[in-house]
Parts: C-alpha cells; structure tokens; sequence
C-alpha cells in the first residue's frame, strides 16, 4: 500500500487508515459481503458509506472501483488491539483520469 | 526517586528547546525585516539629501549655466564625492545584503542558546542513565542487551541497534531527530502498520502525564531513546513508504520525528515492525514507556463506579475495544458511536458531564463520540493503565 499519486490499487486495511490519493480511507463497519468505508480528505470533509464489490468511490480526488471485499477473520472476544489489523477488508482500483481535471 | 524530577527536567528543557527554536525564528525574522527597512529608510533619506544638495548647486549656477533642468525621473547629476547610496528602488538583494550581519548576530545568539539547551539535556540524560531505578521486575519478555543496543554505560564505543525488521513495501530513509512543537493527546498518529496499543499508550501518557515520555537526544549520527531501565541507540534513519516516500509508520501531525523513533525503539524491543503489526496489550506498552507499575481492569466484570473512577483518575490509561466480527447489535453500536469494527485501542480522555467515556482514536482521525458507561461495559473489553507516582 503507498501513497504513490500512481498507484493503481489500495488494499483497504483492518486496523489503520490508508492513504488513496490525498485522502485516507480507514474501515468504519463491516457487514459481509459489505464494508463501510470512511474516507477523510486533506482539509477535513469526511464522507462515510457502505460499499459492495463493483462499487466506485472517490477518495482524494481520484475515482476508485471496488475490486473485492473480504469478511475479518474470526477473533477471541479478548483479542488483543490491533490483532488482524492487517487484514484486508477491500481491495480498490484505480479509474483512468482525476474528478479534478 | 530521583528519576522522576530528572525526566521531567529533560522532557521541560525539550519543550523549551522547541519553544525557543520557534521564537529565535520569529526574533529573526522580524529582526531582518526592520533592518531592511532601516536600510530603506537611509536610502530614501540619502536620496532626498542628495537632490536638495542638487537644488542648491543648480540655483548657485542658474545665471552661469542656462541648461535645461533634468527631467524628472532622471538622475540628479551629484557632483563628485556625493554618493546617493541604494536607492530606494534597489533591488531586495543588496538590501538584504546590508542586514546579513545583523541576521549573523541572531544566528549566533540562537545558536548558542540551543547548544547550550542540547548540553543541559544531555547531562540530565547521563544523570538519568547513572542513576539507579528501582522498582518492579518488569513482567514481560525483556530483549537481549545485544537487541536493546547495550543499554549500561561502558567505556567502549557503545554499539548501535541493528534495524528492525520492516514490513512489505517499507524502507528505511536518513531522517534527523526534531523535536514536536508541544506534547498532548493529538501528537502522535499511528501509521501504516497495526500498533495502536503502542500510539494510544503515547497519546494517553503524553495527555496525562507527559513527564513520563521517554527521553529522546541525537548525538554522533546516532538517536538515543531512553526508557526506564533501557537505552537504545538508533541510527538516524526511519521507516518511509517505498512508493511516495513519506513515513510509513507512527508520525506527529507537525512532523518532527520524535514518535517515530520511539515507535523503531519499541520495535527494537519487541522484534520488529511486523511483530508490532500483530497488536499487542497497551499495558505493555505503557510499562515499557514509563516504567510504572501498570495494570489492566476489565471492564464487563466491572461496576459503573469503577469504571468512572478509573477514567477520571489522571491515570494514563487506554481503553481496548473488543471484535465485533459475530454480534450484530455490538456492530451497530460500535457504529453508532464511530468505534472501529475491531479490537482497537483508544487514549481515555475523561468523563463529560453527562458521565460519558470521552476517547482518543490514535489514528488521530474518527475519533469516538463520547460513549455512555453502560454502553462501555458492553463494548469494550479492558483499561489497561499505569500509575504516575510512587503513591
């Protein structure tokens, strides 16, 4: 996962926020095969929304298709913070072409 | 203990070194802008002199010399030995020549007051490093002094830590230490990676007693983190993105360079980034941190009471979310109250007046809305804490 203006996927995580374009997209719910997704753009506006797979969103300027979504693993009620924080709950594409010009 | 008084000397000299970094830039810049204008001011002044010295030559010779009179705009004609100086015209590069040495004097002075600064925190720092530090045996896994750097003070050159290991994508970059602009809640922000039992500890010690931070010197290319009963040199380098190039992991919103290297210190003890991407327990982190005995509560088993107090304590504490991955209900509550759907960790702020749990996200965004006490008790699993006095 980069923050590279060229990059062409996001692999949305489980336990922190990633960057996509200028703007940070972090995991708000999860109901399988549906996510909700929180995006904060540079300067403050924040959006949140449920997503399906085929979806597109637009996070920092930039248009992204949802490729896949993933269900969390299963955790002990007592799990430790952070565990399965790296899992990937969607995976985004990017669009050709920015909705800013 | 002496330890403490040192610690918060160290963390206060910091603060002010910071403090007096800004105000030397302010002195400067305001101390530049009023020399250029004084340089403008005599330009100006030289400028008119001259032209009335002009005046009074062409009036003298008026009858002698019947030439047309210089157009305005155009040069006065001095006689020889009379310099105009810049005019007030002059290009800002000469003008700002003239008020380079007065800016080399606020250089020095500044320069010479964050030497001193550095010097006083780094004899506290060996003060600190010679004093024995009582207390109790830490109950978790402690690394090798090899892994932690060689953490006792010897006559030899004291070896650096080898780089923790880095998760996919990441590399590490030359990054000097600087220091954050002031210490509180918001100044660390977890990064790419999932350790926000170790960034909630940071924002909830920095909130509620931020005389506990580890201390934090650069000297000789190396970065120095201090925790109770550890030392650990650094090299001056940072995780960064491979891609963009910007911090992969923990940073400040201001982006000094503090948090993330007590964050690659804590990696250094805990076996690397990805070992940290695992999670792990707050309270961990908040005895490796400070040093103070530290404890869990857990809070179904819990009373309202209780759980207030500890909120309300002064304590540092962080409150650990629990999975919701199989109860619906938990899910739309923990989406009610803009929790993350996993076992997360949150700095605890206090109680509002309404007796409702004010929190901390440490990703340093989405912050939870206050959560009321019974709901609390439902969500969330545990408050790991530490004391900040002997008692």
């Amino acid at each position: 996962m980069t923050a590279d203006p060229a990059t062409t996927t996001v692999r949305v995580r489980l336990g922190y926020p990633v960057p996509a374009g200028a703007a940070s997209i972090t995991v708000v719910g999860l109901d399988p095969p549906l996510v909700c997704l929180g995006i904060d753009e540079p300067g403050g506006p924040q959006t949140t929304a449920w997503y399906a797979s085929g979806n597109v969103l637009t996070a920092g300027g930039v248009r992204w298709r949802i490729v896949r979504t993933s269900p969390p693993p299963r955790l002990a009620p007592d799990a430790p913070p952070g565990t399965a924080g790296d899992h990937t709950v969607a995976i985004l594409e990017r669009l050709e072409g920015s909705v800013d010009g | 203990m002496a330890e403490r008084p040192i610690r918060a000397a160290v963390q206060a000299l910091t603060s002010l070194r910071a403090a007096a970094g800004a105000q030397f830039e302010l002195l400067r810049a305001a101390t530049v802008g009023r020399a250029e204008g004084a340089v403008r001011a005599a330009a100006v002044a030289d400028a008119r002199l001259a032209a009335a010295v002009h005046a009074r030559l062409a009036a003298e010779a008026g009858p002698r010399a019947a030439g047309p009179s210089p157009s305005p705009g155009s040069s006065p004609g001095l006689s020889p030995g009379l310099c105009p100086g810049p005019s007030p015209a002059a290009p800002g590069a000469a003008v700002a020549e003239r008020a380079k040495p007065i800016a080399a004097v606020v250089d020095g002075a500044a320069s010479a007051t964050l030497r001193a600064l550095d010097a006083e925190v780094a004899l506290l720092v060996a003060l600190l490093r010679d004093t024995p530090q009582p207390g109790r045996r830490p109950p978790f896994a402690a690394p090798s002094a090899s892994a932690a750097g060689d953490p006792t003070p010897a006559a030899s050159v004291p070896r650096r830590a080898p780089e923790p290991e880095l998760t996919d994508g990441v590399r590490y970059a030359a990054h000097p230490l600087t220091f954050p602009a002031g210490v509180g809640t918001t100044f660390a922000r977890q990064g790419s990676i999932s350790d926000c039992h170790l960034v909630a500890a940071l924002c909830a010690v920095a909130d509620r007693a931020p005389w506990l931070l580890p201390a934090v010197t650069a000297s000789h290319d190396t970065v120095v983190v201090d925790v109770p009963r550890r030392r650990y040199r650094l090299r001056p380098t940072l995780p960064v993105d491979a891609g963009s190039g910007r911090l992969a992991y923990a940073c400040s919103p201001d982006g000094s360079t503090l948090v993330p290297f007590v964050e690659k210190a804590f990696a250094v003890y805990g076996g690397g980034y990805p070992v940290l991407a695992r999670g792990g327990l707050p309270v961990e982190a908040l005895y490796w941190l400070t040093g103070r005995p530290s404890y869990l509560l857990r809070v179904p088993k819990a009373d309202d009471d209780i759980v207030a107090a500890l909120v309300e304590s002064g304590q540092p504490a962080v409150a650990c979310s629990r999975p919701f991955d199989d109860d619906g209900s938990g899910a739309a509550a923990a989406l009610r109250y803009r929790l993350a759907p996993v076992a997360h960790a949150y700095a605890v702020r206090g109680l509002d007046a309404d007796r409702r749990v004010l929190l901390h996200n440490p990703w340093g965004r989405r912050h939870p809305r206050p959560v009321p006490l019974d709901v609390f008790r439902d969500l969330f699993t545990r408050i790991d804490w530490c004391e900040t006095d002997d008692g």
